[in-house]
């Protein structure tokens, strides 16, 4: 930190971001997956 | 509630051999912590309270699985539960009886730290008070946990993986305190500890009071 | 299939949350985007009320949603939240890193905010959520809140986890350390592990009726741990560090902010709704009267 002031950094926003982006679409798509495999059985049992 | 007080006493009192293998769990555990630092002799003295209530919260988690291990041998909670009594005397008489062994396990292992770590203090009424608040902050939720998880598979993990992140107010306010009386207070501060303890314990013990009936109902 | 159209009556029922959340989109960003261009559309409120309007319209729609979806067959709603939400993180990011300008001591780093304070707010709503959930069904019992306490406990699990990391990726330039203890982060780590051990436990639990209650009541309890711990942390820390925690974010900040905390917000609504309908389909199973057995000849 030079002067009280943070150069750069981009990496450590790109990480964040990237981070909380891939892991709310990893979670929607295991949730589809889920959902539809639920209902699969369901609708077998039925 | 007082009989059920009594049972549990009775019978902690018949199964003191496990009181004893509890303590020397505990004391094992101090002194492997000590190995963690090293022979620095300063150093240990600075951690003795963050290391005695460290081992007196692993043992706990042996002493409050114990308190319910009774029931289950012989499904005893179903007949406990048919009798007259409330099922908030029942968690009343459990908890006291889990926060005395608590307590006498704690001061037990005082003596312990003061050898390992050179921590000793003349403030030992001080110190009584917050054993004894420190160890009613755990036992409450302690029991209640205790009384789900023994009714469940993988009782030996899930009772510290619920018990652990709940009792972390008393666990910092229990080492700060001690740590205060052991090296010294010279800012005062050990009065707001004790309260925190205090509070949380009040909140806990009336809390799970409330909610046990539901736990253990069938 | 047949839940291409939606039955009769969901849209009546949306209606009330809908504009809820409209009113709340409204005046959480709408307003401020159209005053950069030149627009005068905030019908006289100071900027703070309308904060406060939009921030309480948001959670009641949210809330609602949540509360009336029938965990039916229909998923437009949910789908319809997710794609608004996805929608508003777009723009929202794109504005944050992109358009805002960098703040004076942090630089580009300050960006991560974005992100991070509406993460927070989402992860402490959801467990809010979780805990409603957790005594309406001790007073009332009804499956469907148990369903969606499992949803709200594993969004509120899922957002403390991503708060853990973007604290930490945000400490690391900011203080040259992955962790220095600040109360909020703290109290979210233990709120983490709290409600993992719950999630856990539900695992092992196969009794329906002894894992809704029990979970329930530990959900209770690590709740009304939240305030005590980030207190006695507080305390704690204060006598060691003065260091300023990410705090406040300073006006001309808020739109893209706003924006992602709407964004979160939508999306972590329809993600609850479609978990508890998962929830509320092993729920079903579960349940169901056991199948005659195989005739013993």
């Amino acid at each position: 930190m030079n002067g009280g002031v943070i150069t750069g950094g981009w990496a450590y926003v790109w990480a964040a971001y990237g981070l909380t982006t891939a892991a709310l679409l990893l979670y929607g798509v295991t949730l589809i997956a889920r959902l539809r495999q639920e209902r699969a059985r369901a609708g077998r049992e039925r | 509630m007082i009989a059920i007080l009594r049972k549990e006493l009775l019978l902690q009192w018949r199964t003191r051999s496990q009181f004893m293998a509890v303590f020397v769990f505990g004391a094992t555990a101090l002194l492997l912590f000590s190995f963690s630092i090293g022979p620095n002799s300063e150093a240990l003295r600075t951690f003795s309270a963050g290391f005695l209530w460290l081992g007196l919260l692993l043992s706990s988690t042996l002493t409050l699985a114990e308190s319910f291990h009774a029931e289950m041998e012989n499904r005893a909670l179903e007949g406990l539960l048919l009798l007259p009594a409330n099922p908030r005397a029942i968690y009343y008489g459990k908890t006291i009886a889990n926060w005395l062994q608590l307590t006498l396990l704690g001061i037990a292992l005082v003596p312990v730290m003061v050898i390992l770590y050179d921590a000793g203090t003349t403030k030992l009424l001080q110190l009584l008070l917050i054993i004894m608040l420190g160890s009613a902050g755990l036992s409450a939720p302690g029991t209640l946990y205790a009384a789900m998880t023994a009714q469940v598979r993988a009782k030996q993990t899930l009772l510290p993986l619920l018990l652990f992140p709940l009792i972390v107010p008393a666990l910092l306010a229990s080492v700060k305190a001690t740590s205060l009386v052991i090296l010294g207070d010279p800012m005062e501060q050990s009065r707001s500890w004790i309260s925190l303890l205090a509070a949380f314990g009040a909140i806990y013990w009336s809390l799970c009071g409330l909610l046990f009936g539901r736990v253990v109902e069938e | 299939m047949s839940e291409m159209t939606l039955p009769r009556g969901t849209a009546a029922r949306i209606v009330p949350g809908a504009i809820l959340l409209a009113i709340a989109a409204y005046f959480g960003f709408i307003v401020a985007l159209a005053q950069h261009y030149g627009a005068a559309v905030s019908f006289g409120l100071p900027s703070g009320a309308q904060a406060a309007i939009a921030a309480l319209a948001g959670v009641a729609g949210a809330v609602y949603f949540l509360s009336t979806d029938d965990l039916g067959m229909s998923m437009r709603p949910a789908q319809l939240l997710v794609a608004l939400g996805v929608i508003c993180l777009f723009v929202g990011s794109y504005y944050g890193l992109f358009v805002a300008p960098p703040e004076t001591y942090m630089g580009q780093v300050q960006r991560i905010m974005y992100v991070h304070v509406p993460t927070a707010w989402n992860a402490l709503l959801a467990m809010t959520f979780a805990f409603l959930c957790a005594v309406i069904f001790l007073f009332r019992s009804g499956w469907n809140w148990d369903a969606r306490l499992e949803a709200s406990i594993e969004l509120g699990v899922l957002l403390a986890f991503l708060l853990c990391c973007q604290g930490a990726i945000w400490a690391k330039p900011t203080w040259g350390v992955w962790w220095d203890w600040d109360p909020r982060l703290t109290t979210t780590a233990v709120l983490l592990f709290a409600f993992l051990g719950i999630l856990a436990l539900r695992r092992f639990v196969e009794d329906p009726l002894k894992r809704a209650v029990w979970s329930s009541v530990a959900t209770i309890i690590a709740y009304v741990d939240v305030p005590i711990v980030y207190f006695s942390v507080k305390w704690w820390n204060s006598l060691h560090q003065q260091q300023s925690t990410p705090g406040t974010v300073s006006a001309q900040f808020y739109v893209p902010l706003r924006m992602n905390a709407f964004g979160v917000l939508f999306l972590m609504t329809g993600f609850i709704m479609l978990r508890a309908r998962i929830a509320a389909l092993r729920l079903e199973q579960e349940l169901a009267p056991p199948l005659p057995a195989e005739e013993v000849v």
